[in-house]
C-alpha cells in the first residue's frame, strides 16, 4: 500500500480528475482505509463547494440578460482601421513560415555585415628574408614567431622593430 | 446551429449569430469575472467589454483552437488589465478576520459570513493564482485548458493551483477542517 506522502501529492489531481486510471484507483485505495488522507480530500472538496457557493450567490441573480441591452450600438462593425488590419493578417497568415524565414535571413545578413567591424583584421605577416644596414644589425627570435631587429648606426642609435 | 456555423457568420460581421454564440457562454464568463473582481457592475460591464472584444477580433480566430478557451483567454486578460488599472485605486479589500465562530455554515447568515470570507481572501491571491483556481473551481476547466488559457506551462499551472488552494486553505481552516 502506499504511503501517505506519496498519495498526499496525487490528491490534488485525484480531485481535479487528471489522474492516469491506474494511479486513480491506487488513490482510492488507499484513501479509503486512510483518515489523514480521506481529511484531506474532504478539506479539497469543501474548499471547491465554499468556491463555487460565493461565486453562485453573486451570479444567481445577476442580470444576464441585460448585457446584450445597448450592445448592438457598442458591437459596431470594426473600423476600417480594424479591417484593414484583420484583412492584412488573414493574408499573411499562410505565409507566417515565409516571414520567419525571412527575418531569420535578414538577421544573418545583419550579423554577416556587422561581425567583420567588430573583429578586426589579423596583422598581415612580414618575412624578413634579408636584412641590409651600414650599421650594426641584432635579430632577436621569440619562441611566438616574434622577430625584433635592432639596427645600429654610427651617428644615433636607433631602433626599429619588425614582426 | 452548430458554433463552427456561428463563428463563421459572426466573422462575417453577423451580430445576430454573434450574439447566439455568446449566450451559451455568458453565464460562465460572467461567473469567472466575477471571481476575479468580486463585484456584480464592474464583472457585468467587463462581460460586455469581452463581447466587445470578441466580436471585433473574431475575424482572426483560427477554428484550429477551440472556441471557449480563446473566449476564456480574452475574459481573462481584460479582468487583469481591470486589476491593474484599480491597483492604484486602494479599495481592495484587506484580509478578513478569521471567522468568530468555527464549524460548516449551516445558517444563511454563516454563509454570508463565509461568502465575505472568501472575497476577502481571494483578493490577497496573486491574480494570476486566482485566474488559475476559478478556471480549475469554478469553471472545471483541466490543468491543459487553463494551460491554454493563461498562456503558461502544464507545471505553473499545477504550481500556482496548489499554492492558491494552500493559501485559500489556511485563511479558511475553521471552514473547510473536517470534523474528527
Amino acid at each position: 500500500m502506499p504511503d501517505c506522502k506519496h498519495i498526499a501529492s496525487m490528491l490534488e489531481p485525484y480531485v481535479d480528475g487528471e489522474l492516469r486510471p491506474e494511479e486513480r484507483a491506487s488513490v482510492a485505495g488507499h484513501v479509503k482505509g486512510c483518515r489523514r488522507c480521506q481529511r484531506e480530500l474532504e478539506e479539497l472538496n469543501a474548499l471547491r463547494g465554499h468556491l463555487r457557493g460565493a461565486v453562485e450567490a453573486g451570479v444567481v441573480d445577476a442580470p444576464l440578460a441585460g448585457i446584450w441591452e445597448g450592445m448592438a450600438e457598442r458591437l459596431e462593425a470594426p473600423t476600417v482601421m480594424e479591417r484593414i488590419w484583420w484583412a492584412g493578417k488573414s493574408l499573411l497568415y499562410p505565409l507566417r513560415p515565409l516571414k520567419v524565414l525571412a527575418w531569420g535571413a535578414a538577421l544573418a545578413v545583419l550579423f554577416l555585415f556587422t561581425y567583420p567591424r567588430v573583429t578586426p583584421p589579423p596583422t598581415p605577416r612580414v618575412v624578413v628574408e634579408s636584412v641590409e644596414s651600414e650599421g650594426s644589425v641584432m635579430i632577436f627570435q621569440g619562441e611566438d614567431e616574434l622577430a625584433i631587429v635592432w639596427f645600429f648606426e654610427e651617428e644615433e642609435r636607433k631602433e626599429g622593430m619588425m614582426r | 446551429m452548430e458554433e463552427r456555423e456561428l463563428i463563421e457568420r459572426a466573422q462575417r460581421g453577423e451580430k445576430d449569430a454573434f450574439q447566439d454564440l455568446m449566450v451559451p457562454y455568458q453565464r460562465k464568463i460572467y461567473s469567472l469575472l466575477y471571481g476575479m473582481v468580486w463585484d456584480r457592475e464592474d464583472a457585468l460591464e467587463l462581460t460586455q467589454e469581452v463581447f466587445i472584444k470578441a466580436y471585433r477580433s473574431i475575424r482572426g480566430f483560427r477554428m484550429a483552437s477551440s472556441f471557449y478557451t480563446w473566449l476564456y483567454r480574452i475574459a481573462v486578460n481584460l479582468a487583469l488589465d481591470f486589476r491593474r488599472k484599480r491597483i492604484s485605486n486602494p479599495e481592495t479589500p484587506g484580509v478578513a478576520d478569521p471567522p468568530s465562530s468555527g464549524g460548516r455554515p449551516d445558517s444563511s447568515l454563516l454563509r454570508k459570513e463565509l461568502n465575505e470570507h472568501i472575497r476577502m481572501n481571494m483578493a490577497t491571491l496573486p491574480p494570476q493564482h486566482r485566474a488559475i483556481f476559478l478556471l480549475r473551481e469554478v469553471e472545471g476547466l483541466t490543468y491543459k485548458e487553463i494551460a491554454r488559457v493563461m498562456g503558461c506551462r502544464l507545471g505553473t499551472v499545477m504550481s500556482r493551483l496548489h499554492y492558491a488552494r494552500e493559501g485559500m486553505r489556511q485563511a479558511l481552516t475553521p471552514y473547510v477542517k473536517g470534523e474528527d
